[in-house]
């Protein structure tokens, strides 16, 4: 067994485990475990469930295969193994929506994986191996690397890990792909598939020795920061519920791209502690709010603000488990969110101050405002403004109890702060644990007071900040009053997306048109010349044919003679020699002049050959 | 014993060429006798599969048929890149010709109920078939570079036979535009080699690592060091022609999509790699790459088959006929191979190695797929594709395997010949072209993905709107079983190759490291 794993695909792959993984490997089991629940009655009466479940079970097992990877190259396969297999998800509804959403997320997934390549490459070329502990003992014993092909690589592998997770100018996807997917898969995609990114990013920054790695910090902070803010932003704006939640988990990558972009500068356990706590709370959180979004889509047929408006009235058993996970996300003191925020926002307020840090700082708490606000808009829509969506059915018992249980360990953390922030320093990733400076930033994650006025000052700033924008911006920019009623409308212009008007047309129209047009002229110039030649140079004298049998002086002459001697008397036009041979030289010339157009080109080339062999020999000889 | 074993080694040589000749040539002339039986013809495929594996595993190390002059002769000698070239034709010629018994099935009762029809007798195609692979075995043993060049002309020459299989005025006009390619390609090697024997006065030997005679390369003078190197650049430009390297690729996109899917399949999958093995042949067992390393020969090199790799995977996500997609795609894939003979070093040449047998597997079960399409629903155009993956699953399952593996995801084999020319390229002695190698094998990777994925897609995921009333073919037996299970063998060999490629790589390692 040993040695099939060593030869596998002749690089050889490895496992390796850790705390971290396995508790990670818990969660993403049991998210998969309530989304496969939940999908006997969401994915009820729906097409093609046999290909569903076969990339559902796929892809799981390539997640497991993503977090146990003990090298480069396993990450790698199983990475690209998740994105094919996921990607059906995204193209499983087979409708308009679902097959731009699914195209877009194969053609980002492979195009980025292709850049991660580049960058797994250079360092196999680099190193000579790409096991996480070998790279780590040939960075410590430290023969001088060159900076340059290392920074390279971990910028590829960036972004191909990027691209999953979500951050800034690569999030465009996202919001599409998680809204056409049905629920259960947006759930996985969003609380599963994207974390698999944020792994490989830590996992990337540790082995290459980039931690306390100035520029790197640096950039990751700001893809972060950038990252959080324009998904929270377009998030405001969405009128989608299952966009709205898409967008949000674009918002709260970027939250944890800024607690990766702490740990990286400072190198600590503290900022550990925020980051891992962000990505488990993001899993739990997401995983309610998707499968109850579901839940709205099956039973109203519709994902749109305006009509899904008021279904969770009288619904109890719907509305608790939102409620705790929109409170949870908008860092609400009591809930889990509230934690990990407080913790990442920590982390960027011990930082040594400068200008990214300050900007850093503002936006991070005017984010976590927004992030309040667009939950407060899902909620107050579905929950307390009166509509249509009244009377729709609610969920089976059996969905009802999914969804609860999802929301019980996100409560639970909640309402044990001190239990939850010592979560990480039971799951530490063994690659950070060799290269961060030192481990007591746990001891101070354990002796916050959570509820203290000092601790918990950032989130309520955060909140009024929140809540003022809510009444500012949604109740009186983003509700109109049409034909007499409310509704939702969507304020962001119709150019305002860059995949569309931006991305698409360059990578998919300009680029091509320029390069196949460049390429075509060279794919045909050889045949141009050789068509040149032909028609000009070479062309054959075309000499009128004869067309008329029996014309040929020859055939006459050898025919008379041939029917004198063998003394044809009876004249007959078909036996007569004169005939047959003619009919013969004509068949003859024919076969011959094919073959000599045939043949001509071909043997004029090839006397070419000769004729220049013969010059050398000759120049030889002299 | 040592003759007996002689014999063996060129047995299959002799029984396809017989075999071959005898069935193409005798046969009745009356138009409505049914073309072939397919008995006959599995069994004839079969015995030249057998004898092909008796004479890589039991045949003599070499044999000298008949010696033209003191030094050049018609020589064949069994060396790993023969025995690997030659084993890799017998495997694609035997798998591809039991589908091909089944595909022709249609073809021949076309001709027989039609008038218009004109096509080539289909004992024709598979007489021509068992000459083409016992001259492909042949090529693959050949001892000096001259036994190279006769039997290299006489593969080009009887080719072309599978190209105009069809007898339209395109199949013509293509079968014309190959022999033309083929002929003034072998003649640019004719000049270069010529020029060799002259200059240098060594035998055109394969001698690993390049002729000694070669090695007094540099205490020439600066002309006739020139010389060597431009007879060098046209014997790889010349051999280039038949691997549809830039500039003489034209004849491929012509030919490939106007033969019969499994003649495409074995012209795409096999015969173009000869080309390759003629380049190999010139850099590493004539020239040596000691003398070739460096020099402007080597640039030029490298940016041509650069240039073909971009240019070939752009026509091809450019192009709308399917059979023409996969040929462009074949112009790309197999300067891949080039590419990394072009590096000469010991890593880019085992992905070199590596690409030939993985392409050779992936094209093949591709361009067996297109066939099939054609059998069942005589659809030509990507566009036309819409939901044929309902009527056609397991078809486009493999497609979709192979298509994974030639973007290069791994564990399907693609990825690890691709991993392994990546970083070859790498290891390059400038750096600015490792990296741009490396650069253009993933765009050109990534452009795979564009033009043979949305066909995935295309075909699995039709949109609400489709209504599927042909069916299933495969269910109702309107595709043969035979031909499925052709293309799943090969699918899943593509996924085995690659997870298992480790003894490729061991068998491979000390030569590749020798040369």
């Amino acid at each position: 067994m040993n040695d099939f794993l060593y030869d596998f695909c002749s690089i050889g792959i490895s496992f390796e485990t850790d705390r971290f993984r396995l508790l990670y490997f818990a969660v993403t089991t049991f998210v998969f475990l309530m989304c496969t629940v939940f999908c006997r009655e969401y994915m009820n009466g729906a097409h093609s469930k046999a290909r569903f479940y076969t990339f559902w079970a796929l892809t799981y097992g390539a997640v497991c295969g993503v977090l146990f990877s003990g090298d480069f190259f396993t990450l790698f396969m199983f990475f690209e193994i998740m994105s094919v297999t996921s990607s059906f998800w995204v193209l499983h509804e087979e409708n308009e929506e679902s097959d731009y959403a699914g195209r877009l997320y194969l053609r980002i997934s492979i195009a980025c994986g292709l850049v991660m390549l580049f960058g797994i490459v250079i360092l196999y070329h680099v190193f000579g191996t790409l096991g996480f502990s070998e790279i780590r003992l040939i960075m410590e014993q430290g023969h001088g690397f060159d900076e340059a092909p290392l920074k390279a690589a971990a910028f590829m592998m960036f972004v191909g890990f990027g691209a999953k997770a979500g951050v800034f100018l690569l999030h465009i996807w996202l919001p599409k792909a998680h809204t056409a997917a049905p629920a259960p898969a947006s759930a996985v995609l969003s609380g599963i598939l994207t974390k698999t990114g944020i792994i490989g990013i830590i996992l990337t920054s540790s082995v290459l020795g980039l931690i306390s790695d100035e520029s790197w910090g640096r950039f990751l902070l700001i893809t972060g920061v950038c990252t959080m803010f324009t998904g929270a932003f377009l998030a405001i704006f969405s009128i989608n519920l299952k966009r709205t939640l898409a967008c949000s988990s674009v918002s709260q990558i970027g939250f944890i791209v800024t607690g990766i972009a702490c740990m990286v500068l400072s190198g600590g356990t503290f900022e550990y502690s925020g980051t891992l706590l962000h990505m488990l709370n993001h899993s739990g959180i997401k995983l309610i709010l998707f499968l109850i979004a579901g839940g709205v889509l099956k039973k109203t047929g519709s994902l749109d603000l305006n009509a899904v408006r008021g279904y969770g009235k009288n619904k109890p058993w719907l509305m608790i488990p939102f409620a705790v996970g929109a409170l949870s996300i908008s860092g609400v003191p009591g809930f889990s969110g509230y934690v990990s925020k407080t913790l990442i926002h920590e982390s960027i307020e011990m930082l040594p101050h400068s200008t990214l840090t300050e900007a850093a700082n503002i936006i991070f708490t005017v984010t976590g405002g927004m992030t309040l606000c667009y939950m407060l808009k899902l909620f107050v829509c579905l929950f307390i403004e009166d509509g249509r969506a009244k009377h729709a059915k609610p969920l089976n018992v059996l969905s009802t109890t999914v969804v609860t249980l999802s929301a019980l360990p996100v409560f639970l953390a909640g309402v044990l702060p001190k239990e939850f922030a010592k979560i990480p320093k039971q799951a530490q990733i063994s690659e950070y644990v060799s290269v961060m400076k030192s481990t007591e930033g746990f001891a101070e994650v354990a002796e916050m007071s959570w509820f203290s006025w000092l601790t918990m000052k950032g989130g309520l700033i955060s909140i009024s900040i929140g809540i003022v924008l809510y009444f500012l911006v949604v109740r009186l920019l983003l509700i109109r009053k049409k034909a007499g009623k409310r509704v939702y409308i969507n304020a962001l212009p119709f150019w305002f997306d860059l995949e569309k008007y931006v991305y698409r047309p360059v990578f998919l129209v300009i680029l091509p048109f320029i390069c196949a047009l460049f390429f075509r002229i060279l794919d045909k110039s050889t045949d141009f010349i050789a068509y040149f030649f032909k028609t000009n140079v070479f062309s054959a004298v075309r000499k009128k044919r004869k067309d008329k049998v029996g014309k040929n002086g020859i055939t006459y002459v050898l025919g008379t003679v041939l029917d004198f001697f063998t003394r044809n008397k009876y004249h007959d036009e078909k036996k007569s020699f004169t005939e047959r041979l003619a009919v013969v030289a004509a068949q003859t010339g024919e076969m011959a002049r094919n073959l000599e157009r045939s043949l001509s080109l071909s043997m004029l080339m090839f006397s070419v050959g000769l004729l220049i062999t013969l010059i050398i020999m000759l120049i030889k000889i002299s | 014993m040592t003759v007996f074993k002689q014999i063996i080694l060129m047995l299959p040589v002799c029984f396809g060429l017989l075999s071959g000749a005898l069935y193409a040539g005798v046969r009745k002339k009356d138009k409505d006798q049914p073309g072939f039986s397919a008995p006959i013809v599995i069994g004839l495929i079969s015995v030249q599969f057998v004898l092909s594996v008796l004479s890589l595993v039991l045949g003599a190390e070499s044999v000298t048929l008949f010696s033209l002059t003191s030094k050049i002769s018609l020589s064949f000698n069994k060396d790993i890149v023969a025995t690997g070239f030659s084993g890799l034709v017998s495997v694609m010629f035997f798998l591809t010709g039991i589908y091909a018994v089944f595909y022709m099935r249609h073809d021949d009762n076309k001709r027989i109920e039609s008038e218009n029809v004109n096509t080539l007798h289909a004992r024709t195609f598979f007489g021509f078939y068992l000459i083409v692979w016992a001259v492909l075995v042949g090529l693959g043993y050949t001892a000096n570079l001259v036994s190279f060049y006769f039997l290299y002309e006489i593969m080009s020459v009887t080719s072309v036979i599978l190209v105009m299989h069809e007898m339209t005025k395109e199949a013509i006009y293509a079968s014309k535009k190959y022999l033309y390619y083929s002929i003034g390609g072998a003649s640019m090697s004719l000049f270069g080699m010529v020029a060799l024997y002259n200059i240098t006065g060594g035998s055109l030997k394969f001698i690993e690592g390049g002729d000694p005679a070669f090695s007094l390369l540099n205490s020439m003078t600066a002309g006739k060091h020139t010389l060597v190197l431009i007879a060098v650049l046209m014997m790889i430009i010349g051999f280039g022609a038949k691997a549809g390297m830039f500039p003489l690729h034209g004849w491929l996109p012509t030919a490939h999509p106007v033969a019969p899917a499994p003649a495409s399949a074995v012209l795409s999958g096999v015969i173009t790699k000869a080309g390759v093995l003629g380049i190999f042949r010139v850099i590493y067992f004539i020239a040596g790459t000691s003398e070739l390393k460096g020099t402007w020969v080597q640039h030029v090199f490298i940016a041509l088959t650069l240039a073909t790799v971009f240019m070939g995977s752009m026509l091809a996500y450019k192009e709308k006929v399917f059979k023409k997609r996969l040929a462009y795609s074949t112009v790309s894939q197999v300067s891949y191979v080039l590419f990394g003979i072009a590096c000469m070093n010991p890593l880019a040449l085992m992905g070199a190695f590596l690409h030939v047998m993985f392409h050779s597997v992936l094209k093949t079960t591709l361009f067996l797929n297109a066939g099939t399409v054609i059998y069942a629903s005589d659809k030509h155009e990507v566009t036309e594709f819409t939901g044929i993956g309902k009527q056609l699953p397991l078809t486009f399952l493999s497609f979709s395997v192979a298509a994974l593996g030639l973007v290069g995801i791994p564990p399907i084999c693609g990825f690890v010949s691709k991993w392994y020319l990546c970083l070859g390229s790498l290891d390059l002695n400038s750096k600015a072209e490792g990296y741009l190698g490396v650069a253009v094998l993933l765009i050109s990777a990534l452009l795979t993905a564009g033009y043979l994925l949305s066909i995935t897609i295309v075909a699995f995921f039709p949109g609400e709107d489709f209504d599927n009333k042909e069916g299933n073919y495969e269910k109702d037996g309107r595709v043969p079983k035979g031909m499925i299970v052709v293309m799943l063998v090969l699918a899943i060999a593509s996924i085995l190759l690659g997870i298992m490629a480790k003894p490729f790589y061991n068998a491979l390692f000390d030569f590749v490291y020798r040369l």
